[in-house]
């Protein structure tokens, strides 16, 4: 969800489509909780988090939000057209449409439901791990069969970032020593205070797999996005991370990110 | 089972389908002019699908079954399936491990099973044997290449996983774990209808402390109360990152990598530190023990937090039994201690 906050910020007029039927967290991550849609003559209101920035999910239509949406496949359809011919975005510069994971009945509706209306592309997100890398090329097979170009490959959740004093230490007990270390360290070491720390979570067996793997299958990689707890944290609170954290560890990355998407797009365009 | 949350009715049904099931079928007033009228009155739709009763068979000699579900994707709830079969084989209970994750399933090769295929005899599908006490069954071993993406609607999902509960021959089970998709979709109901004359033991549900995947997760504990399956418990996965301090990494100001003469230095000055411990705080959400509470709000038991462990992610990598290969890493201790408040809950529900 934060492609479309930073392209807003950047002074685009930017709609938002979430067609998990099943799973639609795109509310919350954009602060909409709660909110309803509204019906007008021309159609269905997106929900406005900014004035250029409209937002259209399922999420925004269940009575509670902690209801299970246990559709079949026909049912999910019929929403999912009703989204495409229904809501009135008016003018828009991007549309992002979120989906769920995978290839399902989503993916095959809205393939169909836009093969006459020109989608630019796919930005493919995946994480090193190779499980999850074996998903994404099925994606990626999924879309040339459907001829949606891949615009890039992003790898999500590398290396941990994070300031070394947000890390806690424990003894062999498993009490929390973080205060007496911290203390210690500033009297010995104090520049070790200031220091960035990376950690491997997710590493999968082959180093810079995205990479490669985008590389094998014939698409471009425009980008890692390290693990950083500020962009979660900006997630859970529905707002736009570029704006609040503009020094954070993955900020550069996924400004980076969002130009060489903006730069596929516009190549495309002019094919 | 409440019938009322999984409808069957046909796609060119009147409006206010009654269902084909219920007892008015074909002769409400609301089936004036829809075209299964007549089959719907005839009671023919009516009559329990011959296919369940294979499938009771086939249960027969099935101890216990635990579906393991949760709200989203990627909070790791195929890494404990796997890892849950895995533990429980090494414990020497016989296992089995069905992955009805038909457009993603990551199972083989998180067991190391990538590239084998499923044998027929006159009993039925044969599970892919990982050790004699460990069979496994996904439509991962029967896609023509491993890439292919397996692009199906509804009813073939439906097809594929019926015949997994029909055909395949588990021979004799202490535990059959479920692996499905993240979500309430198609295969899950699936799931359910066709277990109902079952007894499924339960479901394990996996979360992250993001309060995102916790939104999901209490829908997904939702879906089990209406369809009336049992909550053996809610893990809290990806939990505090748990690493030795000497696999930190440290960059400089222009993010040169300086790790070497940093430890050296630290071997100097703070030689202590280099045997610590570390914890870091990734996915936390906004609300501490996030996902205690919430299972504590929803009235369903928790049975435990596991650590985010590069040593865990490792071992799924490459198809490894964890708690054997890294008796001593961080998410060991949990890990266990999770599998064993399984084994009790599921022991309670027995003698319920």
């Amino acid at each position: 969800a934060n492609w479309r906050f930073t392209l807003a910020s950047q002074g685009f007029q930017v709609g938002l489509l979430d067609v998990d039927i099943c799973g639609p967290s795109v509310p919350q991550m954009l602060g909409l909780s709660g909110q309803e849609v509204h019906q007008s003559s021309s159609g269905w209101s997106p929900v406005y988090v900014r004035d250029n920035l409209g937002v259209m999910s399922i999420g925004f239509m269940l009575p509670g939000s902690d209801d299970a949406v246990i559709w079949r496949g026909p049912r999910k359809n019929g929403l999912i057209k009703q989204f495409f011919t229904d809501v009135d975005w008016e003018k828009l510069d991007y549309l992002i449409v979120d989906t769920p994971p995978g290839t399902s009945d989503e993916h095959i509706s809205t393939v169909q439901f836009l093969k006459d209306c020109d989608i630019d592309g796919a930005l493919v997100v995946t994480t090193p791990q190779e499980i999850s890398m074996a998903d994404v090329r099925k994606e990626i097979n999924f879309c040339k069969k459907t001829e949606i170009k891949v615009l890039g490959v992003v790898g999500n959740m590398d290396q941990l970032k994070i300031p070394f004093q947000s890390l806690l230490f424990s003894n062999g007990k498993g009490e929390n020593i973080t205060a007496q270390t911290m203390h210690e360290i500033s009297e010995k070491l104090p520049d070790l205070l200031d220091a960035v720390v990376s950690a491997n979570v997710f590493n999968g067996t082959v180093e810079r797999g995205p990479e490669k793997m985008a590389e094998l299958m014939e698409v471009p990689f425009i980008g890692y996005i390290p693990l950083d707890p500020n962009l979660l944290k900006a997630c859970e609170n529905g707002r736009p991370f570029v704006e609040e954290y503009p020094k954070s560890a993955a900020t550069e990355p996924f400004l980076s990110i969002v130009d060489r998407l903006k730069k596929a797009v516009e190549e495309k365009t002019m094919e | 089972m409440n019938n009322s949350i999984l409808p069957d009715k046909p796609s060119n049904s009147n409006k206010t389908c009654v269902g084909p099931t219920s007892e008015k079928a074909g002769k409400a007033d609301t089936c004036k002019g829809c075209p299964n009228q007549s089959a719907c009155a005839s009671g023919a739709t009516k009559l329990p699908d011959p296919s369940l009763k294979k499938i009771r068979a086939r249960f027969e000699t099935i101890g216990h079954t635990i579906l393991v579900l949760s709200g989203k994707g990627g909070v790791g709830k195929s890494t404990v399936a796997c890892q849950l079969a895995f533990t429980l084989a090494s414990q020497g209970f016989q296992v089995g491990l069905l992955d009805v994750d038909i457009c993603g399933p990551s199972v083989p090769q998180m067991l190391g099973l990538s590239g084998q295929e499923v044998h027929q005899s006159s009993s039925g599908w044969s599970p892919v044997y990982v050790r004699d006490n460990l069979g496994v069954m996904s439509i991962g071993f029967m896609l023509p290449g491993s890439d292919d993406a397996v692009i199906w609607r509804g009813p073939r999902k439906n097809g594929l996983i019926k015949q997994f509960f029909t055909d395949v021959d588990w021979e004799k089970l202490d535990y059959l774990i479920v692996d499905t998709p993240p979500g309430t979709s198609d295969e899950h109901i699936s799931t359910v209808q066709f277990l109902k004359d079952c007894d499924i033991d339960g479901a394990l549900v996996v979360t992250t402390p993001q309060e995102i995947s916790m939104a999901d997760v209490r829908k997904e504990i939702n879906f089990c109360k209406k369809t009336e399956i049992k909550v053996l418990g809610v893990v809290g996965n990806m939990d505090q990152l748990k690493i030795p301090f000497q696999s930190l990494l440290f960059s400089n100001g222009k993010g040169e990598n300086i790790t070497a003469q940093t430890m050296h230095e630290i071997s100097e000055k703070l030689p202590d530190l280099l045997d610590a411990v570390v914890s870091a705080n990734v996915f936390n959400g906004t609300v501490e023990r996030g996902p205690e509470k919430m299972a504590e709000l929803m009235e369903v038991p928790f049975i435990g937090y596991i650590p985010l462990d590069p040593n865990l992610l490792k071992a799924c990598e490459n198809g490894r039994p964890f708690v054997e290969e890294y008796p001593k890493s961080a998410a060991t201790e949990p890990f266990l201690s999770i599998v064993d408040r399984l084994k009790k809950a599921v022991e309670e529900k027995t003698m319920e």
